[in-house]
């Protein structure tokens, strides 16, 4: 089955002389359970290709499925309901809310939707992202490591169908950064789960299933 | 160390900085031009409601005076002139009543007032003055009061009026001019005459009953003691009487503490607005000074940076705010209470250069103060700290285990900077509390509420013929009924009046006769007195006057007398009535004692039950007899006559106060009756209320200037700190918080920000209200709080406090979720 699929994505800013063509027609698909890494270089249009997945940002043209759902079709309000049920996000900057305590905030997504907490679950993600003695701690006082893994369980909490991670090593050193990858790896194999992360670090890029390579908002290859 | 020129740097750095940033100087110059416009508007307007306030209870006392003198020799006048604490003295002298104008009772008394009276006492309370004081013998100056009374309701300078004048020695009729005319709150009959009349008049300068000597001082604050050593100095005999003012100074000096703590409130929310902004945008711009820092620019050039910004702005903002102020107190709240009160043709708004200096300074102080702190702080911030720093969060570990419910998170937030909490609660609570404090002192100063407190009635029609030889039944049973059956009449009480031979005054009245022989008639009881009740027996009478059972009821409640009604309506038991400071003590004596008296023969004996203090009761009929007046029951009274007795007045109470309707019908039924007279309140109330509406709109404009800082406050700071947190705003929409529940958020934080310090103000705003009215309430008015008032801002302010979340996040929420992360 097919978690993501991304048919001739467009995003274009300004216009003449100043047009920016930050995706220029981009299709590829994204199978369940399978750890896509995207990397480029700086401007190649990681980033926004990323937020065109997640629905953050809205496509000049193109067609993004999750699932089953296109979700050019679906309302602001719409596509935010769908987001805390079906999409995780981690951040380069982790973007962990600052009066919620680390619990509070990987919880927050489920209790949004009124759902109730699959307690044992947390406990367990918790358990594997080494934040079990953590629970009830402020983001402010852990490290960057933390926060990131804090900021993965969340992604993970309400069980998504994609996890959309926005160069999660991006504010890590890099013996931190290898261990919140390896969690990520770790996770998408234990609960098979689908995670698309974009990175400019080739050797980062290496842990994922296959990498996708973007140059100029184009595809350059997909190995 | 060598000085290092780099004055123009810093000059360069702080202006291109500031041209970087037009919205914040724009607030900037706003917030200071805003502070400073409020301090001198309500500086303005304070000043002038207070000379408004005091010219109105000047003139319901007829004249400005803080001590008298009765019946002053040229010697006392001497000594009072030489006083160390006397400014002013005038002098007084009623010289003749009008008896009759055209058929019609008047009693009008006639005064000369000395040149100092004139000027210095009495023209400042005139509500307007037209003609000039007289100055021939046939010159006559009138109250409109008095010629309303006589029946002339458009008088002119120069009219002449036939009169019969009652002189100490008899009545004279004479043609007098009308030389001017005026009006004053007082509603006192009353007028002038000219220095040559009052000499012919053969009244003396130190005739106890009629001349008075009005004394200002050079300062309100006379003490007691200082009043009686004066009284020493005048070595007055038995029967003067000397007043200084003793509570004046003590007045002033609660209504300076009220409007100094009003100042101080208005001062407190105008530092609170400029240290917001200027704060807020300190700390936005922490990351531009920690670059600077971290290529070498000191602290102190910081510092410097800061503050020419600052004075530059406030180089804009106080000029303007100075010349915004002036034109609103001086321009437009003038213009604004000549438009609403056709009568008024002129509103004098004192121009005041102290207040300008005053709110200049002040503004300025204020920006030093709240600039001091954070530019301090910036400059000694490392630059490291200053280049990471951002909006903090919490480091306490929190147990909740159970999430975050939406309320939850909105208290969170709400607390989350605890400084910025406090100055929201402490501007919206301070903008209310004042708001309340002033309208409720608005609300219990106004004119209606002074009315009700002196207990005047709806109506009274009154009987010209009231003390005449010849006395015309007006008021009869039918004449009664008819006034009842008007529609919106809720009772009339007949007050109803009948001489009476007191039978042994010498034995009963001792202690009585004496003073009140040496004050009437000048004369001593023992030698002339006696002989004289024995000559003409007919001029020494006593007054029975009759009361219907509610007003009985309400003289049982008011004196907590203990008589029955029984007694009352039996005649067996009365009150005596309209005693003077000189009488009191002789006829305190007769309380229970019997009085024997006589009606058509028949002799009667009636017990005194309670004498009324001086002044204790305003209300009394129109005319004195030697002997004071008994009161009694209408019911006996009309027993022992056998029929009708004489009615001097009705008092008149109105199902609704104020009922105009009511008060046209009973006019146009007395139009024509040349008998009848009138003392209506409404007419009294539309006399002071060209002052009340000048109060009314100067106080409500101080009311919502104040009310209005403290909501500017709360939105500066609101809307600042939402943007602030629009990150986290754009982190909640990226894993999953729809805009409803984002918006129901910020609901639930506008509800804790209006719950809380609508509650401390409703509690504190009105408890502060209550003891400012306490320490001011000089007629002695029960409070009311301005509910309307309070409602409707209480309500704004939730509405305020509710919606302004919901818009400031509707401005942020333009940009998509991507650009939210990004611009943080």
């Amino acid at each position: 089955m097919k978690s993501l699929r991304a048919e001739n994505l467009k995003k274009y800013y300004g216009a003449g002389n100043n047009l920016v063509k930050a995706l220029d027609g981009i299709s590829f698909s994204v199978d369940a359970g399978e750890f896509v890494a995207v990397v480029g270089t700086s401007g190649s249009g990681k980033s926004t290709l990323l937020h065109m997945l997640g629905g953050l940002d809205t496509l000049t043209e193109g067609k993004v499925w999750i699932e089953h759902q296109d979700i050019s079709q679906l309302s602001k309000d719409e596509l935010t309901i769908f987001r805390r049920r079906k999409i995780g996000f981690v951040f380069q900057s982790f973007n962990l809310l600052p009066l919620q305590n680390v619990y509070e905030n990987i919880v927050l997504p489920i209790q949004l939707d009124g759902q109730k907490v699959d307690e044992e679950y947390i406990q367990l993600i918790l358990e594997t992202l080494g934040l079990a003695d953590k629970k009830f701690e402020m983001p402010n006082n852990l490290s960057g490591g933390q926060q990131q893994r804090v900021a993965i369980a969340r992604a993970l909490a309400a069980k998504p169908a994609i996890i959309l991670a926005d160069e999660p090593t991006g504010n890590l050193d890099s013996k931190t950064a290898l261990d919140v990858l390896g969690l990520l790896k770790f996770t998408s194999k234990k609960w098979h789960q689908t995670i698309v992360m974009i990175t400019h670090n080739d050797d980062f890029a290496q842990l994922a299933d296959r990498i996708i390579r973007l140059e100029d908002g184009k595809l350059l290859g997909d190995d | 160390m060598l000085k290092v020129n780099n004055r123009k740097v810093i000059k360069r750095l702080a202006r291109t900085q500031m041209k970087q940033q037009p919205l914040k100087n724009r607030l900037l110059v706003l917030a200071v031009a805003l502070a400073t416009m409020m301090l001198v508007a309500v500086f303005s307007i304070g000043i002038n409601y207070y000379t408004v306030l005091n010219q109105r209870n000047l003139s319901m006392y007829g004249s400005d005076y803080n001590g008298m003198l009765t019946g002053p020799t040229e010697e006392q006048i001497n000594v009072v002139k030489e006083m160390k604490k006397v400014k002013t003295v005038g002098m007084a002298v009623g010289s003749v009543t009008v008896a009759e104008y055209e058929g019609i009772a008047v009693g009008t008394s006639l005064v000369w007032a000395d040149e100092n009276h004139w000027q210095e006492q009495l023209q400042p309370v005139f509500i307007h003055l037209v003609g000039s004081y007289p100055q021939k013998k046939e010159e006559v100056m009138l109250s409109e009061k008095a010629l309303k009374k006589m029946g002339v309701t458009q008088p002119e300078v120069g009219m002449v009026l036939p009169m019969s004048l009652a002189y100490y020695d008899g009545l004279r009729d004479e043609e007098m001019i009308l030389s001017g005319y005026f009006n004053d709150y007082s509603g006192k009959n009353r007028g002038f005459i000219s220095k040559t009349f009052y000499q012919q008049s053969g009244i003396k300068s130190d005739d106890l009953d009629r001349s008075r000597l009005y004394i200002n001082f050079s300062t309100p604050f006379i003490s007691e003691q200082e009043e009686a050593e004066m009284e020493e100095s005048l070595k007055l005999n038995k029967y003067q009487h000397f007043f200084a003012d003793t509570e004046m100074g003590d007045m002033l000096f609660k209504v300076a503490v009220s409007v100094i703590a009003i100042a101080g409130v208005i001062m407190i929310s105008g530092y609170l607005l400029i240290y917001n902004i200027v704060y807020i945008s300190l700390r936005k711009e922490v990351l531009y000074f920690g670059l600077l820092k971290t290529i070498g620019t000191t602290s102190r050039q910081i510092r410097e940076i800061v503050f020419r910004q600052i004075i530059l702005l406030s180089m804009i903002g106080i000029p303007a705010g100075l010349i915004l102020g002036a034109g609103i107190s001086n321009y437009l709240i003038p213009k604004l209470v000549v438009t609403m009160i056709p009568g008024v043709v002129s509103f004098r708004g004192e121009f005041q250069p102290v207040i300008y200096v005053l709110a200049g300074f002040f503004s300025l102080l204020t920006i030093f103060i709240s600039v001091a702190k954070p530019a301090k702080s910036i400059a000694q911030m490392s630059p490291v700290e200053a280049v990471k720093q951002e909006d903090m969060g919490v480091k306490q570990s929190n147990k909740s285990k159970t999430g975050s419910s939406i309320r939850g998170m909105a208290w969170r937030n709400v607390f989350r900077n605890k400084k910025q909490a406090i100055l929201v609660f402490l501007s919206l609570f301070i903008g209310m509390t004042s708001f309340t404090v002033v309208s409720s002192i608005i609300k219990n100063n106004n004119a209606k509420k002074i009315l009700e407190a002196l207990e005047v009635s709806d109506m009274e029609l009154l009987n010209r013929s009231s003390g005449d030889d010849n006395q015309v039944q007006v008021f009869s049973k039918d004449f009664i009924s008819q006034i009842e059956s008007i529609k919106g009449v809720k009772a009339v009480h007949p007050v109803s009046a009948l001489n009476i031979d007191i039978t042994k005054p010498h034995e009963q009245f001792s202690a009585y006769l004496k003073p009140e022989f040496e004050m009437a008639y000048g004369v001593d009881y023992e030698k002339e007195g006696r002989q004289m009740m024995i000559d003409r027996p007919e001029n020494f009478f006593g007054t029975l006057v009759g009361l219907d059972s509610q007003q009985f009821q309400q003289m049982k409640k008011k004196f907590q007398l203990t008589i029955s009604e029984k007694e009352f309506h039996e005649g067996r038991v009365g009150v005596i009535a309209r005693t003077l400071e000189h009488n009191y003590q002789g006829l305190k004596a007769l309380e229970n004692q019997r009085i024997d008296y006589r009606f058509e023969n028949r002799l009667l004996e009636i017990n005194i039950d309670y004498v009324t203090k001086p002044f204790e009761l305003f209300d009394s009929i129109q005319y004195n007899g030697f002997f004071p007046e008994i009161y009694v029951s209408n019911q006996y009274l009309d027993r022992l006559t056998g029929s009708e007795t004489f009615v001097d007045h009705l008092v008149i109470d109105y199902q609704q106060a104020y009922d105009q309707e009511t008060d046209l019908e009973i006019l146009s039924m007395i139009k024509e009756n040349k008998h009848i007279d009138h003392e209506s309140k409404i007419e009294r109330y539309e006399n002071m209320k060209e002052s009340e509406n000048q109060l009314l709109i100067m106080g409500t404009v101080i009311a919502f200037v104040l009310a209005l800082l403290g909501l500017l406050n709360y939105i500066n700071v609101l809307s600042t700190s939402i943007f602030s947190r629009s990150k986290d705003l754009a982190v909640l929409s990226s894993i999953g918080m729809t805009t409803q529940q984002i918006k129901k958020m910020l609901l639930h934080e506008g509800m804790i920000y209006a719950g809380i310090s609508l509650l401390f103000s409703v509690i504190v705003g009105n408890s502060l209200s209550y003891l400012i009215f306490s320490l001011t309430n000089v007629y002695e008015i029960t409070y009311e709080a301005p509910l309307t008032m309070l409602l409707l801002l209480y309500f704004f302010a939730a509405w305020i406090c509710l919606f302004l979340p919901n818009l400031v996040y509707r401005f942020i929420h333009r940009d998509s979720v991507v650009d939210q992360l990004r611009n943080n």
